[in-house]
């Protein structure tokens, strides 16, 4: 079957907030994107058009107030955005997976366990898992010394390896990345590029908020530009 | 897949307060569900009405037992009690209130075993040390009695004095309530590694909201006795629409 394994249509996304007086924000309106196997979106645009908000909504993290979200999900077209949690959470077990900008993970557990903790929940064998783990964070040039120590006093581009390195440890039919090279030096970019282009050739089709030029003309075969909303006249 | 627990229409009164009003909720196998909210929102209430320790003035609450859903009020009082003995289980925020502090800590563990029918002590004392092991306390503590405890050492001894029988569901009131912050990451992992791998159901009443971003798959808002705001974990609390959620995750403060 061919056609998209993500298309999103009419999406709509705003936010109320309560504390400040009811004051509304709109963000996204009429959204329409599709992605097909293989193929990477980027999504470029100044700070505070949506971007982050149109990936989370992809994810099912932000609750759109309109629109669809189709994701091919072993076989089947769900519609994310009037999905049940249970089904939201199987989509994401199995077939979405999502880098955010930041790294956020349970206080005092090893890197290596972060990252392996994917795999394990796929049901790997716990010695296979964490040797899958070992070798994608030496990939990210984590060198073997920092493997049993939390991320917390990572440096911000450690923590942001990590955080690639506990997504792509496993394949991803749909890959949500968040700004993936934000705080790398360009020999690490080089390597996430390399893993994004491996994805891609393994099937995975891709969302990438980039704003690194480089990366952008490495990964990307079209780009969705966003703009800041106007409020409406 | 059919629920685990279900419950439709809760109501309940202390005198003038509603305590709960219109609580409706259903909780699947193995899934984790939060209860949050600011005291007084009646988190515990529901927590005690659905586990059958109060009973409703209004609503009912069904749950599985082995042979299809049930209602917890018809079910006779002996039938409660096995099922919360066995079936079940409960971590209070305060580990004192449930354990026994004058006999050791493998009498603690082996005796929740005996109430539901073991016999054997050479068994129950394998089975004592096996969970002393596996909530992480030194098995050379097993003949120790609880009283010289430390706090955090007191709730890992309840945690595994409740799951030592193999509970499907577990209530949970503030488990990490008392403890300190480094105690209490320590614990919260314990219980989230305990939990997948036994694949134990959840019901977490707690006012920490790190906690529930923690450990469970969905999130319940309460208000005044009343669900306000509910869905996925992340996405309550990253995209809270009510106004009682967004003050909530607004007043945490940054470590």
């Amino acid at each position: 079957m061919n056609g998209p394994l993500l298309a999103a249509s009419g999406l709509c996304k705003g936010f109320t907030l309560h504390l400040r007086g009811g004051l509304r924000l709109e963000v996204l309106r009429d959204l329409d994107l599709a992605v097909s196997a293989g193929e990477c979106l980027a999504l470029s645009g100044p700070s505070g058009a949506g971007k982050s908000t149109l990936l989370r909504a992809l994810y099912g993290n932000y609750r759109v107030d309109r629109g669809r979200i189709f994701i091919r999900h072993e076989g089947e077209n769900i519609d994310l955005a009037a999905a049940s949690p249970e089904t939201i959470l199987a989509v994401r077990r199995i077939t979405l997976g999502y880098v955010p900008q930041f790294l956020r993970v349970i206080p005092r557990v090893p890197a290596i366990d972060i990252v392996a903790e994917q795999a394990l929940a796929r049901g790997a064998e716990p010695a296979a898992a964490r040797r899958s783990a070992a070798e994608l964070l030496e990939r990210l040039n984590i060198p073997p010394r920092l493997h049993a120590l939390p991320p917390a006093t990572f440096s911000g581009g450690e923590q942001q390896r990590v955080n690639l390195a506990r997504v792509f440890v496993c394949r991803w039919p749909i890959l949500l990345l968040d700004e993936p090279t934000a705080s790398l030096d360009s020999a690490s970019r080089d390597i996430v590029a390399a893993l994004i282009g491996e994805a891609k050739k393994a099937g995975s089709a891709i969302v990438c908020i980039v704003h690194d030029a480089p990366l952008s003309v490495a990964i990307a075969d079209r780009v969705l530009p966003l703009a800041p909303l106007r409020a409406a006249a | 897949m059919p629920a685990l627990l279900e419950a439709a229409g809760l109501a309940h009164r202390f005198g003038a307060i509603p305590a709960l009003a219109g609580v409706s909720l259903s909780l699947r196998r193995q899934e984790i569900l939060a209860v949050v909210g600011e005291s007084g929102s009646g988190k515990t209430t529901l927590l005690n009405v659905l586990s059958g320790r109060l009973m409703p003035d209004e609503g009912e609450v069904l749950c599985d037992t082995g042979d299809g859903l049930r209602s917890l009020a018809r079910l006779g009082a002996p039938a409660l009690r096995l099922l919360q003995r066995t079936r079940w289980g409960f971590i209070q925020q305060d580990p004192r209130a449930s354990l026994r502090l004058d006999i050791t800590a493998g009498g603690n563990i082996g005796e929740r075993l005996m109430a539901t029918g073991a016999r054997h002590y050479g068994r129950i004392r394998a089975a004592a040390a096996e969970w002393l092991a596996a909530v992480e306390i030194d098995t050379a503590r097993l003949d120790d009695l609880p009283r010289h405890f430390s706090g955090g050492m007191l709730q890992r001894l309840q945690i595994a004095a409740t799951l030592v029988t193999g509970p499907e569901l577990v209530f949970m009131d503030e488990p990490t309530g008392g403890l300190d912050l480094s105690v209490q990451a320590r614990i919260l992992d314990l219980i989230r590694s305990l939990v997948r791998r036994l694949g134990l159901a959840v019901v977490l009443v707690t006012h920490d909201i790190g906690v529930a971003r923690l450990l469970a798959d969905r999130l319940i808002v309460m208000r005044a006795g009343r669900i306000v705001e509910t869905g996925l974990t992340d996405q309550v609390l990253d995209d809270p629409h009510h106004a009682c959620t967004q003050l909530l995750v607004s007043s945490v403060l940054p470590a």
